[in-house]
């Protein structure tokens, strides 16, 4: 069984509680089938080999004209022996300019300006993880109406936010009404001032959260909204 | 790539040029390489468990029939667990749409977005203009290709222009007082919560 991802969540009052993030219960999940209505499978076959890649090819023949004499005479692109073969079960790693595979690089992270002109370089400092954090989270009091929100941000991810028992579902449920009769989302966050950006997992980016909530006679909902970007007209892609 | 919309709403027939909006575009980013011990950039690629490399372009994911015939894209049919057709839904490309609304703001927040385009050029109608400028939204129906996935479209502006934001339902329902979960999720043995990378978030800015 898979742990569920859990946050650490305070209210207007200053009390908190760790409680459960549930992902979407929508599962987008397609089969195929052919014209004749059989079911069809997913295969992974192999292409070609380190060999016969494109950039070896040009690597052994650099001149053009002999690159496609030897690929109308003798089939070097081609890797008879592995070529159609279903990968299997395979594992992610890195190669280095040698081809020869890396088990545990080093990162670095890169920084560009909006033209993409490389303008600093530095090892990769993983961000830790979040969303539980050993002291207490902040309400951050930073409130934002609903119309406005949806019109300046796109929200890409969405969580429910979920009791594990009554009592978390009764702070939950205060927490839907309180904003319920604000009409506001509100912002969730890391540091003192609880604005800070949330980090899902070790390594991974960091996010502006906000929770929604509303309620339904004795029934609550109450969704974390990851945001995306702002919507922008800079971001128009050129 | 510019994408055109004919829309019927207040005031009659509007034009909508769309453009996508790109997380990247005109913006500093932040990105993670993986180098060797000179510090030269790292290839991605696969390791079988038979030990062969895998370069990118070294693999193909075919669709294929029980005697291993591959059936090209062009005859696939989407089902769903049970087999039956999912419908297709046209593209609404070349074809007039019917602005619906204006809807609530709540009713965008039952949705996780996950494309945007920014209203570029055209002709819009000076009542749509208004209502959009007053905080109306409007669902429409846009779907640049044939898809059987559910997929709903808000047409809306802020301050800066107006956009046509497009996303899928979440399905989150209300939780009542007796309900509650457990720490583990059963019958799974992972999270399915795919993380598409490829929607890169905006990046805290370095110290």
């Amino acid at each position: 069984m898979a742990v569920r991802r859990a946050i650490r969540l305070a209210d207007a009052r200053g009390r908190e509680a760790t409680v459960l993030l549930l992902t979407s219960p929508i599962r987008e999940v397609r089969f195929f089938t052919d014209l004749a209505g059989q079911r069809l499978q997913v295969a992974r076959r192999i292409k070609g080999s380190p060999k016969t890649h494109p950039s070896r090819l040009v690597e052994r023949y650099p001149d053009p004209d002999a690159l496609a004499r030897a690929l109308i005479q003798g089939d070097p692109e081609v890797d008879l022996e592995h070529a159609g073969r279903e990968t299997g079960p395979c594992d992610r790693v890195f190669l280095n300019a040698e081809g020869a595979p890396l088990f545990n690089p080093a990162y670095q992270e890169i920084r560009t300006d909006a033209h993409g002109v490389q303008v600093a370089r530095r090892p990769w400092q993983p961000r830790s993880a979040n969303l539980v954090p050993a002291a207490a989270p902040v309400w951050s009091h930073r409130y934002v109406s609903r119309a406005e929100a949806i019109r300046k941000m796109i929200f890409a991810r969405v969580y429910q936010v979920a009791p594990t028992n009554t009592l978390e579902f009764d702070f939950l449920f205060g927490i839907a009404q309180h904003l319920q009769e604000r009409g506001t989302m509100v912002q969730v966050g890391s540091g003192t001032n609880g604005r800070g950006p949330l980090v899902f997992r070790r390594g991974g980016r960091a996010y502006r959260a906000y929770l929604d909530g509303r309620t339904r006679g004795e029934a609550m909902r109450l969704l974390l909204y990851l945001k995306g970007f702002h919507l922008r007209m800079q971001r128009v892609e050129p | 790539m510019s994408y055109h919309l004919e829309v019927e709403g207040p005031g009659g027939r509007s034009e909508l040029e769309l453009k996508a909006l790109h997380t990247a575009a005109h913006k500093a980013r932040i990105r993670r390489i993986a180098v060797d011990e000179r510090g030269d950039p790292c290839q991605r690629a696969m390791l079988t468990h038979e030990g062969r490399i895998l370069a990118a372009g070294s693999v193909a994911l075919n669709y294929e029939d029980r005697a291993g015939d591959t059936v090209p894209r062009s005859e696939l049919i989407a089902t769903d667990h049970e087999g039956n057709p999912r419908r297709l839904q046209p593209t609404t490309l070349g074809k007039i749409q019917r602005l619906e609304g204006p809807v609530e703001a709540e009713a965008v927040l039952d949705y996780a977005i996950d494309r945007a385009f920014a209203v570029t050029g055209g002709f819009i109608q000076g009542e749509l203009r208004l209502a959009l400028g007053e905080g109306a939204i409007y669902q429409v129906p846009f779907r640049t290709r044939a898809t059987s996935l559910p997929r709903i479209s808000f047409l809306l502006a802020n301050e800066e222009s107006i956009f046509l934001i497009q996303g899928a339902p979440h399905g989150f329902g209300f939780l009542g007082p007796h309900e509650r979960f457990p720490t583990r999720e059963e019958d799974k043995d992972w999270i399915e919560d795919t993380w598409d990378e490829s929607w890169e978030f905006e990046e805290e800015p370095w110290p």
